[in-house]
């Protein structure tokens, strides 16, 4: 008898059993998500984008969550070689000897070939410019720096193919084209056609989903529609990618190293931007409800003001969407607490919290929130601590883990900057400061 | 869809009193498994008011409609808990009370089920055996990351009962559906059972022993007895037969 495996959808309802082949039908057919679970036969429940836990509890699942589904989405697995993030120019090496001879020789061959051509009296057309050996980094960023975004647009529909092979199918991966690749898809739909989302994610940030297409989060959105009310309203955290990007905090966001990337961006300012994007196209669906109040009900525009104000704070550090906590919405606390420009600020959010036992893990989590929000305060802080930053900070002290358990985001960079702000009683320097973030790898460049 | 049910319960092997307790009505396709905790009477008492609370509110309601029966559950859970919780203030010898709930709605060709706690219910077909609940446990949501570590009292066991009626005004309930298949058996107990016999065994036993069905309840009661019987034993089988 064929091995039998049911899936369990956001904890509520369940597909299934089913055998391996028919689960990969039933996935074609979206009846499931990676971010839903699987059990087999006495086993524990794995959620599919876990793919370690998968693994080790299920291997024949493993081999088609890679090969079948995951072909579309082209994510890896943890054991993959992570890419190496420094995208900066490879210096042009000086060839010398019989290297030098070569290049010379390959020079006059294309010039003797480019000048037949043009004799024949035809121009260099854009497809011949998208051949093998033509395209530099320099073009790219020639159109960027100019500011001229039509033409980047133009190059990288014409390249983009180029440049992906040369990063997936060389031998030596060309890293450099990763900025502009990156760019290229976060103005689209969050993808490169051949281009595995694990390029464009990188190694860095892993609390970010791997796949954060355009595409994925219209299905994670469409998939979740049910749960929303349960974070919104009923004081849940579903442990699902949906639920945690609304959790982001965007000042962490904003800390973050961005090499590898152009302008403001980031894999987590790419991830938001697509998640806003769908989560619009969501709303603007007629064939899901029928009037607004419906999705103002089951919480779209909560959700939707809550990216607004993650995308705009983590991509240009201030928004104007507006930030008082509001009855039966949950993320108002958190926009809330991000709001606040000091510690009056945040214990005024921290009131509409409260009333609930100390086991609930919803008041507990918006108690690592302000915590972590007590943190941010004060890592922009040069001069000593405020007294009151200072006491409120020192009550916290067991709340400030060194990474949110929601999100995933590691606070270690933080926690090292404010030790050194209490340690050197209060008179961190921008030197300190500067230190603590390239340690931990979260000093912001640009590109 | 034709479900046919029967159910078990016993005391176990150290304990005086039973604290479980059982409900289920063949015809009407509705089952209860409730466990017991808090000392001296308190959870015998808090099982037995969830079980009779959620049996009457479904003995007294009208026609329930597909989409009122999720509504239904939590709404009974919720009154029930909040008659525990008030018994608990009110008699301060069965304060702290509380119990774990399982209960069972076969509708048209669903299941809906209202889960709290570490009671647990499993799917049975074709040999193989799914554990359909979550046990609501510190372990589980600390493994979730539903529960930051800084929330639990050093030394808290990882067993130990996040959620349960009884524990706190707001009791937040697992709602599951699915669709019924005939052949499907679905296996509701409490940890009386899953603490003493090995998912793998009941997998078997249930196996070897289907075409007894009647006597199913007491076969794994038994085992769970053979093998320590520490704690309640309650077994509730339903079985869709198309």
């Amino acid at each position: 008898m064929a091995k039998l495996y049911l899936i369990r959808r956001n904890l509520e309802t369940f597909a299934g059993p089913m055998t391996l082949s028919e689960m990969k039908e039933a996935y074609k057919r979206m009846q499931f998500g990676l971010q839903d679970e699987v059990a087999g036969h006495c086993g524990p429940w794995v959620v599919f984008e876990n793919l370690t836990a998968v693994k080790k509890h299920y291997p024949e699942i493993a081999r088609i969550v890679n090969e079948d589904m995951l072909a579309g989405w082209g994510i890896s697995d943890h054991n993959a070689r992570l890419i190496n993030e420094d995208t900066r120019r490879i210096e042009v090496r000086r060839v010398r000897g019989a290297g030098l001879a070569v290049t010379f020789l390959v020079i006059a061959v294309v010039a003797f070939a480019a000048a037949i051509y043009m004799a024949n009296g035809s121009h260099l057309s854009g497809k011949a410019k998208g051949q093998q050996g033509f395209i530099s980094p320099e073009e790219p960023q020639a159109l960027l720096d100019r500011g001229d975004h039509a033409g980047f647009e133009a190059y990288m529909d014409e390249h983009a193919g180029e440049m992906v092979g040369r990063i997936v199918r060389a031998r030596k991966p060309e890293l450099q084209w990763l900025p502009y690749l990156r760019y290229y898809a976060f103005q689209h739909d969050g993808v490169v056609n051949g281009l595995p989302p694990k390029y464009l994610r990188g190694g860095v940030a892993t609390a970010a989903p791997i796949d954060c297409s355009l595409k994925m989060w219209h299905r994670r959105w469409r998939a979740s529609i049910k749960s929303w009310n349960d974070l919104i309203v009923q004081r849940k955290l579903p442990l699902a990618h949906w639920a945690r990007i609304l959790a982001w905090d965007p000042y962490w966001i904003r800390r973050r190293d961005n090499r590898g990337w152009i302008g403001t961006q980031n894999f987590y300012v790419g991830c938001l931007t697509m998640a806003n994007h769908a989560m619009a196209d969501l709303l603007a669906d007629p064939s899901l409800v029928s009037t607004a109040a419906d999705w103002d009900r089951m919480g779209a525009t909560k959700i939707k003001q809550r990216l607004q104000w993650l995308l705009e704070m983590a991509r240009d550090g201030r928004s104007s969407v507006p930030t008082a906590v509001t009855a039966g919405n949950n993320l108002s606390i958190w926009t809330c607490f991000e709001a606040a420009h000091d510690v009056k600020g945040l214990a005024k959010c921290r009131d509409g919290t409260a009333g609930s036992t100390a086991l609930d893990p919803w008041q507990a989590y918006n108690d690592e929130r302000y915590a972590f929000n007590l943190l941010r305060l004060a890592v922009t802080e040069t001069a000593p601590l405020p007294s009151d930053l200072a006491a409120a900070l020192a009550q916290q002290t067991q709340r400030i883990g060194k990474s949110d358990h929601f999100t995933r985001f590691d606070y270690r960079s933080e926690l090292k900057l404010l030790h050194n702000l209490t340690q050197t009683g209060g008179g961190a320097t921008e030197k300190a400061a500067a230190k603590a973030t390239s340690e931990g790898g979260t000093g912001r460049t640009t590109h | 869809m034709q479900v046919r049910m029967i159910g078990a319960t016993d005391v176990g092997r150290r304990r005086k009193n039973n604290q479980d307790s059982l409900y289920y009505d063949e015809l009407a396709h509705f089952g209860i498994v409730a466990d017991g905790i808090g000392g001296r009477n308190g959870g015998e008492i808090a099982s037995s008011m969830a079980v009779n609370g959620l049996r009457k509110a479904f003995l007294n309601s009208e026609r329930i409609r597909h989409e009122e029966i999720n509504p239904f559950l939590i709404g009974s859970i919720d009154k029930m808990n909040a008659e525990i919780l008030e018994r608990g203030h009110r008699e301060p010898e069965v304060l702290g009370m509380g119990t774990t709930l399982n209960c069972l709605m076969f509708v048209g060709d669903r299941l809906h089920l209202a889960h709290v706690g570490d009671s647990r219910t499993y799917l049975y077909y074709k040999k193989h055996l799914f554990q359909l609940t979550l046990d609501h446990s510190v372990g589980n949501f600390l493994e979730r990351g539903w529960l930051p570590r800084s929330a639990v009292q050093p030394g808290a066991k990882e067993g130990a009962l996040v959620r349960a009626m009884g524990l706190a005004e707001r009791c937040e309930v697992d709602i599951y559906e699915m669709e019924l298949k005939p052949g499907q058996l679905f296996l509701t107990c409490s940890d009386g059972l899953t603490g003493m016999v090995e998912d793998r065994k009941i997998a078997q036993l249930i196996a070897e022993n289907l075409d007894q069905f009647e006597k199913l309840p007491r076969v794994l009661i038994d085992e769970a007895n053979a093998g320590g019987g520490k704690d309640n034993i309650t077994v509730l089988l339903s079985h869709v037969r198309g």
